[in-house]
Parts: structure tokens; sequence; C-alpha cells
């Protein structure tokens, strides 16, 4: 088959062919051995494209970024925003801590926006990103009690909240890249898993854990009475049953 | 002069005109198939789509005609490059299968709405030019001479990728 062949193939597929072109496309094709097939296999896929995934709620107006108004008033603005990125940036620096990371340890004092995923033997029935949320409560006694989904920085995120003796912690995973850990993180290694840990000082002393399941940067943070919790429950896969 | 350089035709540019920022939420939707398609992950396409749209709104930008879509789509796919290099830096396992709402085209028939998640699947298999036709042409809705400029290429090409595409896609389908 030449790729004469081929081409006529996909426009008769699409029926972009009309009168004698069709006509003589047609003729061709009966002189193709398993031509009527092979036109077949392209509509079938075609066909089949027409259908798909729908547009998420969240990628709604909302999410689009609002346009400027006008060249003269955009400069401003953009100047403004530019300094006030800059300012961003250099606080965001001071702090050593960057800024997407920061908002997700900051999920840790917000509240849940639905109840707890269900449980399924060692892990909930709740996954995002490649990521599935550990059931905790039957090795560790911490109990899921609720779940959230936000927008951080243009990163969808999901986080699930976990209680126990009156503490309470926030496990969350962010879509995208990885994000850098904070150069004042002390890294340790744990199961294989390279793990970041620091304390967030201007939240009441937040402990924060930064790793990495499934290419997802992973935050867990909240109180608790020793880091080394935070390290133990990140590391914890069940044997292998929780997929990351 | 002479005649013939006279009936030389002359290139004569293209008007162009400035994007409306405010035309962008209409193509929200297939942007986002588009998305969907290269990355195979509903979050990733949401932050792929949306970082497209503040690349675009960086800047004031100008289109030809209506060739909005085939601009959205070729700043879509340099973002995609952007974050696949960052990526592969990288380890990660393929994404598993989201759960996700799905559209069925009226006129299609339920295995056609059957085919569609399996075939968006082996997109995701396929070599990146035949990726980037498909996408184009199948999924972002555009014709043979729009796909062809947004990936630079002939047209000839572009059937000829599309003929090539399919048949890899069919094989996924027809092996389900």
């Amino acid at each position: 088959m030449t790729n004469r062949d081929r081409t006529l193939l996909v426009q008769l597929a699409d029926g972009t062919l009309s009168g004698r072109r069709r006509e003589q496309a047609e003729k061709r094709l009966a002189r193709i051995p398993d031509g009527a097939e092979r036109l077949e296999r392209q509509r079938r896929v075609a066909q089949a494209l027409r259908s798909g995934p729908a547009t998420p709620p969240t990628l709604t107006a909302a999410s689009v970024p609002a346009p400027r108004r006008s060249r003269f008033r955009a400069v401003p603005l953009a100047v403004a925003a530019t300094v006030a990125a800059v300012v961003a940036v250099f606080v965001a620096q001071l702090a050593g801590e960057p800024s997407t990371l920061t908002q997700a340890a900051d999920l840790a004092k917000r509240d849940a926006e639905r109840p707890a995923p269900a449980t399924a033997g060692p892990a909930l029935r709740e996954e995002f990103a490649g990521v599935t949320f550990p059931e905790w409560d039957a090795e560790f006694g911490w109990r899921a009690t609720g779940a959230r989904s936000d927008r951080l920085d243009g990163r969808s995120s999901r986080t699930v909240y976990y209680e126990h003796t009156g503490h309470r912690i926030a496990y969350t995973v962010l879509s995208g890249p990885p994000l850098e850990v904070p150069d004042h993180a002390r890294r340790i290694r744990r199961d294989g898993l390279e793990i970041a840990l620091y304390r967030d000082s201007d939240h009441g002393g937040h402990d924060v854990a930064i790793f990495e399941r499934n290419g997802r940067t992973c935050v867990l943070a909240g109180h608790v009475m020793r880091t080394s919790t935070l390290v133990k429950l990140a590391a914890w896969t069940g044997d292998g049953t929780v997929r990351s | 002069m002479t005649l013939a350089a006279e009936l030389e035709p002359v290139a004569v540019p293209t008007p162009q005109r400035a994007l409306d920022p405010e035309t962008l939420a209409e193509h929200r939707g297939r942007l986002f198939r588009a998305a969907y398609a290269m990355t195979s992950s509903r979050e990733d396409a949401e932050d792929l789509v949306q970082e497209t749209f503040e690349r675009v709104l960086r800047r004031p930008r100008f289109v030809q005609r209506d060739h909005d879509l085939a601009y959205l789509l070729r700043i879509l796919r340099h973002a995609w490059w952007a974050q696949s290099r960052t990526r592969a830096r990288r380890r990660t396992t393929p994404a598993p299968p989201e759960e996700l709402e799905w559209v069925t085209d009226r006129h299609a028939d339920p295995q056609a709405a059957l085919d569609a998640r399996l075939a968006y699947a082996a997109i995701a298999e396929l070599s990146e030019p035949l990726r980037n036709t498909i996408v184009a042409v199948d999924i972002v809705g555009l014709s043979y001479k729009e796909a062809a400029r947004s990936l630079r290429t002939r047209t000839g090409t572009i059937m000829s990728r599309l003929y090539r595409a399919r048949e890899q896609v069919c094989d996924a389908l027809g092996a389900s």
C-alpha cells in the first residue's frame, strides 16, 4: 500500500472527500487488499475519539486567570505583580520554605470538606495522582477523619486528615512534578524513602515531613509528640499493599 | 524589472489579531481532552491546561484569523514538553486509570463509547509525532491544514501520521 493510499483512506474515513474525488478514491480503495477493513479501522478510532473525558468542575471559568483590562492599566499592575512576586519569593527564601509547601503544610489547620474515605484493607478508598492514602488505624491508631481538595499555586491537591489521642495530622498529595524541599530541612532515609523534616515554628510548632510517592510530593503535617511518628507513618507501606 | 519578476506573486503578510483572553474558556474542554490524552492523568491534565492559560495571559498574543485553538494547542504542547523534561529527571510509575466522567458523542454507538477509554490510553503510548497528530485532528478537531500549521509540517505528512496513529490505536482496541 502506498502513502497515497493511506492518505485517501484517512480522507474517506473522515468524509473530507466529495464528488468526483471521492468516487476516484473509492475505486482505488476497491483495488487495495483488505481496503474495506482498513477503512473501517480508521473510522472506528475516529468515531471512538468523539467521546472523551468530561471537563472537571475544578477546571471551570473561575480557574482561567482574569485577563488584563487595558494596556495602560496593565503596566502598573504588571509592575506591582512582579514586585509582589519578587517580595514573596524573597520572603519565602528568608523563611527557607517554598510557598506551595507552606500552603500544603497549612492545610493541617483547615477543616475537612467531606467525611473520611472508606477503609479498604491497609488502604483507604482514596487515591490521588497515583498515590493511595494509607489506613493507619489498625497499625498505629491514627484514624482517618475527613478529606478535602484544593488548588495550591496552580496544582491540584488532595488531603486526608487523621487523628489519634487528640492529635491531628494532614496527609496532602500534590499533583505535578515534585517540589524542591526547603534547604533547612533535615533529610533522613527510612525503608528506602527519603524524607525531609522540619518544624514550622510560625504555626505553633507544626512538624512537617515531605517525601515522594509515585513521583508526587507528599506533605505530612501536624502536631505530634515526636517527629519520629511522622517518619514512621510516611515510610509505612503495609508490607507493600499500600500502592504508592 | 523583468516581466517574470513583475508577475511573481508577492507575499502578503497574513493579517493578525490579538487573541481575546475572554474566549479562552470556550476551548477549555478540547484542551483538557488533549492534555488528558498526553498525560493519562486528570490532575496532570488540569495542571497542564491551567499552565497553558497562564502562559497565554503573560503577555498579549496575536493569532492569524481564527486559529486560536491551533495556537493554544501549540502552547499546551510546549508546556507539556517543559513538564516532561522535569518529570524525566524523576523516576515515576504510570498513574493508574482514574475515575473520570466521560462524555459520549450523541451519534456514537455504545461500542465507540467503550472504545474511547481504551483509545485514550493507547494514544499515550504512541510516539510523539503520531500522538501529536491524532490529538490535533481527532481530539481537538483541527483540520489537516490547521494541524499541519500547528505542528509545522506538511498536510500529507499529517494524513500519513494520522493513518499510522489510528492503526496503532485500533490494534490496542482489538486486543481488548
